[in-house]
């Protein structure tokens, strides 16, 4: 039952407890989803997954994060459909389809709130978002960055977009932001490369001073365009201490197949699964469980999915466990680092050879 | 005189040569022009040190070297006078990067200048090749250069349409959208146009030969067809037939060799790993039946209750394998479509298979060869004669 995670701190359980609890939580969700989700049983039957032998969170089965963008996974009936999440696919791409039912959606907005909670404090706080309301306008047209940010609206006493539609910087609402709020806690919201390019740069270049030193900063991804600028996370901190003096950093690690379930950073620069969730690093060869400190695939467990089968995936990015229980931040679990994601297998195919081209 | 040639990188030859290539006289097949720069190609390769560290560029060297070529000249000899056509332009694939250069000996050895467009994507051996092809063009044959260019240029329609318009003969290598793609450029009334396409292969064992034979040996051959081109050229079986009545032994054999093989020298991508399970998630799908059956993600195989007719479209790569062991051969009929290239065989069923394809009608199967020499480069490919339809014979009749 979900409802015991709910009563317990989201980063309180040591590894023993927490195992037991999540382990009779992810088995039932399979049990569940197969039932439910013709296309993962098939996966099931054809991978020969035993049910009988999850005796630990390891074998809990798994299914590749590409599966979402190609083939329906969903365990409701289409009338219980409420919400259809998409994956921010780049053109010609194919995008993940997230099916959930009211229950899952609200279930989500609660444990990310329970989550970040954890590191901005309980209350609800002001945010300014980086980023256009025209993002979150079309509902229908939901990318990772539009309902990351629909997301966070529960977690908002009052949202405030920096950006006009033709994604400007607009100083006089910001102004007006800092001058109502600043003086407490607020929020700040968005992708790391949209605030180093639409805040910091613009600020610079248009010489506003700005105080956000009471601002928590939320970033979720993006840190690959900036790497691919020579941009350090380091220099990205820097920067926005002496652009505008933010000083409280709490980068995330999520994505559209487990919302709700993030991995925030705490002030080590750790990210940290809760009760809710877990990782589990495992080696390219053969997928074996890595051990703590050696890279391999990033497996995501997650309580929350329970409209779709999306409880255990293999994901495609890189990352390594830190260390479990012993953060000197105080929370319990694992935490990680996340490497990025992998490089895409070469189209070497006869087909495709460079079709892209023509 | 063409100002977009601009825009072309060259590895071989200029714009200058390109812009002349239309002019130069044909040759003879099988000229002797033709098999002393090939031979001297071969030598320079050989002894390079560079191309030393790469099997499939010294593979082509050998082929192209004169005893070699010499062979396949007097499989060609009649009475008959063979020339080539004129220009043959080439678009090479992507995923075999030799492939230029045996599209370029198919072009030339039947007489015609040869422009071939390579990929974008970069790969040493492109270098290693074009470095000795300047080289020999310049120290021994300088007499063929205005025959040869090779180059690359981005996205542009405009200088496919104007070298499809100098070309009589185009050769498309590399599936099916490039094919479409390419021939949005329209070709002159009496251009012969070759595309070729998407294919797949198969393997056909029989078990009994099978466990006659040296197992280390037949899972070195196996390794040459399928992971040595990551299993991704057209050759590379990708379909396990098995037939004969030890089948189950010998699967556990041949299956167990290839691991260690592949443990051994196979350096896979490590996304492979989960591309090859979306695959089985979504054969799956569509197949509830198929077990996945793996020791590690280098070698998945998946066995199969019955040979689906459409199992082809759920085909993987970098080892991932369908398997299927029939009572009869016949059985084999629906999938050999037109798409299927190459069999791969061990025992001695070849003329089963061949006469199985000529009693059915079969559309597909262009090639029949022992395992090991999928990979083979050869003068006939894809079911056609390529000496033979890249020149014109002179007749007399």
């Amino acid at each position: 039952m979900i409802d015991n995670f709910h009563k317990l701190q989201p980063y309180s359980l040591e590894k023993t407890e927490k195992a037991q609890l999540l382990l009779g939580e992810l088995k039932e969700l399979t049990e569940i989803h197969r039932t439910k989700c013709v296309e993962y049983a098939n996966y099931l039957d054809a991978i020969g997954y035993d049910f009988d032998r999850a005796q630990a969170l390891e074998e809990i089965p798994f299914v590749p994060i590409r599966v979402f963008k190609e083939l329906k996974m969903k365990s409701i009936p289409d009338e219980a459909v409420f919400k259809v999440m998409m994956s921010s696919g780049t053109s010609g791409q194919k995008q993940a389809k997230i099916y959930l039912d009211k229950e899952n959606a609200i279930l989500q907005q609660k444990v990310l709130l329970r989550l970040l909670g954890d590191f901005v404090g309980p209350k609800r706080l002001p945010m300014l978002v980086i980023d256009s309301r025209a993002t979150i306008r079309d509902r229908r047209l939901f990318t990772t960055r539009g309902a990351t940010i629909m997301g966070l609206d529960f977690m908002a006493k009052k949202m405030v977009f920096a950006l006009d539609d033709e994604m400007a910087l607009d100083v006089d609402t910001l102004v007006d932001f800092v001058s109502t709020y600043g003086n407490d806690r607020f929020l700040i919201f968005g992708f790391t490369f949209m605030v180093w390019q639409h805040l910091f740069d613009e600020l610079e270049r248009r010489k506003v001073k700005l105080d956000l030193s009471n601002g928590y900063l939320l970033t979720a991804g993006g840190w690959k365009k900036l790497r691919n600028e020579a941009v350090s996370d380091k220099d990205f901190k820097k920067r926005g201490e002496r652009v505008c003096g933010i000083r409280h950093y709490v980068d995330h690690y999520g994505m559209a197949e487990q919302t709700g379930c993030i991995y925030a950073e705490c002030e080590y620069g750790h990210l940290h699964a809760s009760i809710y969730s877990d990782i589990i690093v495992r080696r390219y060869k053969d997928f074996m469980p890595s051990e703590y400190g050696e890279q391999g695939f990033i497996q995501v467990l997650s309580s929350l999915p329970h409209s779709y089968p999306g409880h255990s995936i293999l994901t495609e990015d890189e990352g390594i466990i830190l260390g479990e229980d012993d953060c000197p931040c105080g929370r319990k679990g694992k935490y990680i680092q996340v490497l990025g994601r992998m490089k895409n297998a070469e189209i070497r195919g006869c087909s495709d050879t460079y079709a892209a081209m023509f | 005189m063409q100002l977009c040639f601009s825009h072309m990188d060259f590895l071989v030859g200029n714009r200058e040569i390109l812009e002349q290539m239309e002019n130069v006289r044909v040759l003879p097949l099988f000229s002797d022009k033709v098999l002393h720069f090939f031979d001297c190609l071969s030598k320079k390769l050989i002894q390079s040190n560079e191309a030393k560290r790469y099997p499939d560029v010294i593979a082509y060297a050998f082929w192209i070297r004169r005893s070699s070529l010499e062979r396949v000249r007097n499989q060609y000899k009649s009475n008959k006078q063979k020339m080539g056509r004129g220009v043959a332009f080439q678009i090479a694939p992507s995923n075999i990067p030799v492939q230029f250069a045996v599209s370029m000996t198919y072009a030339l050895t039947a007489g015609n200048a040869s422009i071939v467009r390579i990929s974008d994507k970069k790969f040493e051996q492109v270098d290693i090749i074009c470095g000795a092809v300047q080289a020999v063009l310049k120290d021994s044959c300088p007499e063929l250069a205005p025959y040869i260019c090779v180059a690359r240029y981005p996205h542009n329609d405009e200088i496919t349409q104007i070298l499809t318009r100098m070309c009589d003969v185009r050769m498309i290598w590399g599936g099916n959208k490039t094919i479409a793609n390419i021939r949005r450029a329209t070709i002159n009334a009496r251009c012969i146009d070759l595309g070729f396409a998407d294919r797949y292969s198969i393997a056909v064992f029989d078990a009994d030969n099978y466990l006659k034979k040296d197992a280390g040996q037949v899972a070195d051959d196996f390794y040459n067809d399928t992971y040595f081109s990551d299993q991704n050229a057209c050759s590379s079986p990708r379909l396990i037939i098995w037939t004969g009545s030890k089948i189950s032994e010998a699967k556990q054999q041949f299956w167990s060799e290839l691991e260690k093989v592949v443990s051994e020298k196979y350096q896979m991508d490590p996304i492979c790993s989960s591309d090859k399970l979306l695959k089985t998630a979504i054969c799956a799908a569509e197949h509830p039946d198929i077990r996945e059956v793996k020791e590690s993600n280098l070698l998945v195989r998946i066995q199969l209750p019955s040979l689906y007719d459409d199992i082809m479209d759920y085909k993987g790569n970098c080892g991932y394998f369908f398997e299927y062991g029939v009572e009869d051969l016949q059985e084999i009929v629906p999938i050999l479509k037109k798409e299927c290239q190459t069999i791969a065989y061990i025992g001695d069923i070849e003329d089963k298979l061949r006469k199985i394809i000529s009693d059915n009608g079969v559309k597909g199967v262009d090639r029949i060869v022992p395992v090991g020499h999928a990979a083979d480069i050869a003068f006939v490919w894809d079911g056609l004669d390529l000496p033979n339809i890249l020149s014109r014979q002179i007749g007399n009749v």
